[in-house]
């Protein structure tokens, strides 16, 4: 330096050295600890699933299987959770086998999809582009589709889209369903700025419900794995998820002017009949069906650095919504065959 | 320390200071790109906002910086004290880290991350008047070139920080949040302790007037319009990427690694850039910087596959290099000692808010037209402001700006 060195400088140094490595050593003990604590696992090796109708989620209690798949007899939600060891961002399960979108070690593909079998283990992968939204499973095992929001770099923030996959369990996927047909008043609509997201299966089949946005509308359309078509049936619903029985879909409706806030709405697809639910919030989640007269969501409730939320419920009919798990989300309900393979 | 400027023979080494401050800025790049790559993970994954919701958020601030850069560079002059300055942006940035802890909603969020930007803005005219301070006249720009090259690979290393910790512990962002704390708080440390504040002169303290009258500097005046120009003619990397998604150079798996091949461009032409613009002219050097980003432009349309991509990014790259440092090198000469801060800042606040009008103009063209197209049509913008600054900036030679 061009000024002579004053005699408490070398103090100074020497001060400001030991706070410079405090601070080194508490970023290391941060991030020991934090490694030891997602190490822990929960259950280890073959976890006993719960007898009959099963309500599959994500459990979101503050502990070391933060974000594990957890299972708890749909019929008694009073009952221990039971968790099993996967870790997943987004979960849907069937009879059949789940799904589980989840976060990897590899910075290039941080995603991926782990495919579960009846008994809720991972029995294979599949990559995934993207952060995980939505996911979902036909009622047969037969299909699963997955909605991530493409944004690559956070350099990227000018634009994203999401992506929406359909795979086929043991065969040639299906692929990017934004790459289907868009049939928009029966004709073919070209538009490049399509965005597809929110797949719920139709029972036996290969026809699905989905969104489509395009020109800043958003479409609720109906799809056709075998012709790869989307069909739109009518405009502002998004998310639709199909009830047990087939008779109703529920869905987020728009009811903001040009923002992000929703109210779930239930459509009777025999009459055509929309109706909103009692549920006044302002809820971003596809919602599941508890049974064929209720819907479950997951509503955010902040805390644990923003990622706790809790499932609600709420009738069709007459009824305020309640509280039907706490801390969980991503629910769905399945009922493995009786006697069969969850045994 | 060097002794005498005269003495120093070619080749050189920069000042000290210069290196000192671009490690600051390697650290606390570090400390904010970390938190920057995962971000948007956070916001949609935890706290489930929409990317769009996101995207405005972070779109929101973008402008806001711009204003807090100016007063940064005022402040500088007019207290002079740009350590002072500078510092209480870093220690800014540090704060915004710890306020990501209990965040648990979008407000909280928008919070800290104004917090952040406006420690980002503050710091970075003060800074480069450090730097330019320190550095000799005829070695400006390969000072700010290792500056910028030390701060480039920061902004490379953050990201891969980040992911290799939420690798180690995946979904504990909190933790990401805490180690990015930590190394603000280093770099805040090293800045206090190896940046010596420039004694103060004693003269009229420097008014909003002053600021006026640096527009009557013709040279500086010409230098302005030209940023502006250049810079609202520019498309934005995020979209050029998207028309190398569009055009399948690439597939979304290779998304970050085309930031990483620009940064990697970036850093390694820094300096060269810089000591180029030394000698032939800093000018010369920026406007030769938009040329770069023309062929940019025409590589992402012109040359596919994965050929188009690596000569895009490299140009993309190359482009960073002759013009980020080179800016502020090409603007130190022309301005009075007492403004070298707010002029600095001016000029940058011209680039960031022409960037920025580009960006939403280009937005809209491409969503009215198909990708190559709007690119095309924005080639054609970037053809003509360069046909307008190059006899702005590059023909009068103004005997302040050349070193020779």
């Amino acid at each position: 330096m061009t000024q002579p060195a004053p005699r408490g400088r070398d103090r100074r140094d020497r001060i400001v050295t030991v706070v410079a490595v405090l601070v080194a050593l508490v970023a290391v003990g941060y991030v020991t600890l934090s490694v030891l604590r997602t190490g822990a696992t929960g259950a280890e090796g073959d976890v006993e699933l719960p007898e009959g109708r099963q309500l599959v989620f994500r459990s979101l209690r503050p502990s070391p299987t933060f974000g594990h798949l957890a299972v708890l007899p749909a019929d008694d939600l009073r009952r221990e959770r039971v968790v099993l060891p996967t870790r997943c961002e987004r979960t849907a399960a069937s009879p059949a086998g789940g799904l589980c979108l989840r976060q990897t070690r590899d910075p290039l593909q941080p995603f991926a999809a782990t495919l579960l079998d009846e008994r809720l283990r991972p029995s294979g992968e599949a990559p995934v582009n993207g952060i995980p939204s939505r996911a979902r499973v036909s009622e047969d095992g037969r299909y699963y589709a997955t909605t991530t929001f493409v944004t690559g770099h956070s350099y990227l923030s000018d634009g994203f889209s999401t992506e929406t996959v359909i795979g086929r369990v043991g065969g040639d996927p299906v692929g990017d369903v934004e790459r289907f047909t868009f049939l928009l008043n029966g004709r073919p609509n070209e538009n490049v700025d399509r965005n597809v997201w929110g797949v719920t299966f139709v029972p036996g089949g290969e026809r699905f419900f989905a969104t489509v946005a395009t020109q800043d509308r958003r479409y609720l359309v109906e799809g056709d794995i075998g012709r790869r078509t989307l069909t739109a049936l009518r405009e502002n619903a998004e998310c639709p998820s199909l009830s047990p029985d087939g008779g109703h879909l529920v869905y987020k409706k728009r009811t903001g002017l040009n923002t992000d806030v929703w109210r779930f709405h239930v459509l009777d697809l025999a009459t055509g009949a929309e109706t909103p639910l009692a549920e006044t919030r302002s809820v971003d989640d596809q919602a599941a069906w508890l049974d064929d007269g209720h819907v479950m969501y997951a509503v955010p409730k902040g805390g644990a650095g923003g990622r706790a939320a809790d499932v609600w419920v709420v009738p069709l009919g007459a009824g305020a919504p309640r509280l039907l798990v706490q801390d969980a989300d991503s629910p769905t309900v399945r009922s493995p065959a009786p006697g069969g393979a969850s045994r | 320390m060097y002794v005498s400027v005269r003495d120093i023979p070619r080749g050189a080494p920069v000042p000290r200071v210069v290196v000192v401050l671009g490690l600051v800025s390697l650290v606390t790049d570090i400390s904010s790109e970390m938190v920057t790559a995962i971000l948007p993970l956070f916001a949609t994954l935890a706290l489930g906002l929409t990317p769009l919701a996101y995207g405005m958020l972070d779109g929101l601030y973008q402008g806001a910086t711009v204003l807090v850069r100016l007063l940064g560079g005022f402040f500088a002059d007019r207290l002079r004290r740009p350590k002072l300055v500078a510092g209480a942006g870093y220690a800014l940035g540090a704060a915004a880290k710890l306020m990501l802890l209990p965040v648990a909603g979008a407000g909280a969020l928008s919070a800290a991350v104004a917090v952040d930007r406006a420690g980002k803005g503050l710091r970075t005219a003060p800074r480069d008047l450090l730097i330019a301070t320190a550095a000799p006249r005829d070695r400006l720009g390969r000072s700010f070139g290792v500056h910028r090259a030390l701060d480039a690979t920061g902004a490379l290393l953050g990201p891969v920080v980040a992911f290799g910790l939420l690798a180690l512990a995946p979904g504990d962002f909190d933790m990401v949040f805490v180690v990015s704390f930590c190394a603000a708080v280093l770099g805040v440390l090293l800045f206090l302790q190896r940046v010596p504040e420039r004694t103060p002169v004693p003269d009229r303290p420097v008014s909003p007037r002053d600021v006026v009258a640096l527009l009557r500097i013709g040279g500086f005046l010409r230098l302005l319009c030209a940023c502006a120009v250049l810079s609202a003619a520019t498309i934005g990397d995020g979209f050029l990427y998207l028309v190398l998604l569009n055009g399948e150079s690439v597939t979304t798996r290779w998304f970050p690694l085309l930031f990483v091949g620009t940064s990697l461009v970036y850093l390694a032409l820094a300096v060269p850039f810089g000591r180029l613009s030394d000698r032939h002219g800093r000018n010369r050097v920026f406007t030769a910087g938009y040329g770069l980003l023309l062929c940019a432009y025409l590589t992402a349309i012109l040359v596919g596959g994965f050929l188009g991509a690596v000569l895009c990014l490299t140009f993309l790259g190359a482009y960073y290099a002759a013009t980020d440092g080179v800016l502020p090198a090409a603007a130190t000469p022309m301005l009075p000692a007492e403004l070298t801060a707010t002029g600095i800042s001016v000029v940058q606040a011209a680039v960031a808010g022409g960037r920025a009008l580009g960006a939403v103009a280009f937005g809209a063209v491409w969503t009215v037209t198909e990708g190559a197209a709007a690119v095309w049509i924005f080639a054609a913008a970037l053809t003509a402001a360069l046909l307008t600054a190059v006899p702005m900036i590059t023909r009068a030679r103004d005997p302040r700006t050349e070193s020779r």
